[in-house]
């Protein structure tokens, strides 16, 4: 009987320190700062942007084209772009956490050249489960998608070959992991981490600078 | 007599509980991604909890000791593996470790030794020891 008893109390006693450790470590965390280095990472010129670039509020965009939450939230952020009009600018970069991920940024940043970067980057997100199944990456099946968005692929494929790409995502990458960016979709909004990841608190973060 | 021997056993619990919170706590709270071996480890530890503590809360004590004794010993088999690899014992190519965290990742390091690895390894050494000592005595 007593024995039941101390293991029933050290249940309870090892739970409540638990939340209790948790709360005292989020309320150490909650206040995230960035150092200047780190600011200076989030938006390289050659960045993509939907926006103007005098937009009061400027939310970065750290994704996966491979990634799902990135291909629901894709919609939903450029939806903000255009609600918030001239208000709000979005900055898109990798992170190709997925193997052949990277296979597939090299193709939307190629369709740069033909002007068609929007259309090639929406294209691939709504179709992915066309070219990812269980969070394997074939990039050859993305072919069809480009094409029919309008893409010329004979061209694309030429333009993929630029080492500019290369450096392009390579500078992603390393920015990425400078800003602590683990997870895809990971926003930033006037240089201020989202901590609690969701469209709402996402939505309250940039009303906040609004 | 009953009594002080099921203190061993009711060690062991508890080091299999406060391994499991504690793990939880890296991963939930501190937001660590847990790494393809940390995972087998956890598959390791956290039935621990169950089965010892249903032991203790019945009268099955000896018989979820020898349950949970080779369940301990794979994760210690583990962790052992793990321990070496930050190490750097064990090269990371003979890892089965596939995209996301490298298992070779150290995410943290106390007293420049105490790694997350470190601690599962003496967890579970810690919780060998208890059951063990416990099932001499029984069969004594």
């Amino acid at each position: 009987m007593n024995q039941r008893l101390l293991v029933v109390a050290s249940v309870v006693l090892l739970i409540v320190a638990f939340m209790f450790a948790a709360k005292q470590y989020q309320a150490s965390q909650s206040a995230p700062t960035m150092s200047k280095e780190q600011q200076a990472r989030l938006m390289p010129s050659y960045a993509p942007t939907l926006g103007p670039s005098d937009a009061k509020v400027t939310l970065v965009e750290f994704f996966d084209p491979a990634c799902g939450t990135c291909a629901q939230f894709s919609p939903l952020t450029k939806a903000l772009v255009k609600e918030y009009g001239g208000k709000l600018r979005l900055v898109l970069r990798y992170a190709p956490f997925h193997e052949g991920s990277e296979t597939v940024v090299q193709m939307i940043e190629a369709a740069k050249a033909q002007g068609k970067y929007w259309e090639a980057l929406s294209a691939l997100l709504a179709s992915q489960q066309t070219w990812v199944f269980n969070h394997r990456v074939f990039p050859e099946r993305a072919w069809p998608v480009l094409e029919q968005a309008g893409v010329d692929i004979v061209a694309l494929k030429e333009a993929m070959k630029d080492p500019k790409i290369q450096a392009i995502i390579a500078q992603d990458v390393a920015d990425g992991k400078a800003l602590g960016v683990s997870k895809t979709p990971s926003f930033f909004v006037n240089g201020t981490p989202l901590e609690r990841f969701g469209y709402e608190p996402l939505v309250q973060l940039i009303k906040s600078y609004m | 007599m009953a009594k002080k021997l099921h203190l061993f056993l009711f060690f062991a619990w508890l080091v299999a509980t406060v391994s499991t919170l504690g793990s939880l706590f890296f991963s939930e709270v501190m937001a660590f991604i847990p790494c393809t071996l940390c995972w087998y480890q956890r598959i390791a530890m956290y039935p621990l909890v169950f089965i010892l503590g249903q032991g203790l809360l019945t009268k099955e004590t000896t018989a979820s000791a020898k349950i949970a004794l080779p369940i301990a010993l794979s994760g210690w088999v583990m962790a052992a593996y793990h321990t070496l690899l930050h190490a750097g014992i064990i090269s990371e190519e003979a890892v089965p470790c596939s995209q996301g965290v490298p298992c070779s990742v150290k995410y943290i390091e106390w007293f420049g030794f105490v790694s997350i690895p470190v601690l599962s390894l003496a967890g579970f050494s810690l919780i060998i020891g208890a059951i063990v000592l416990y099932l001499r005595r029984v069969s004594r």
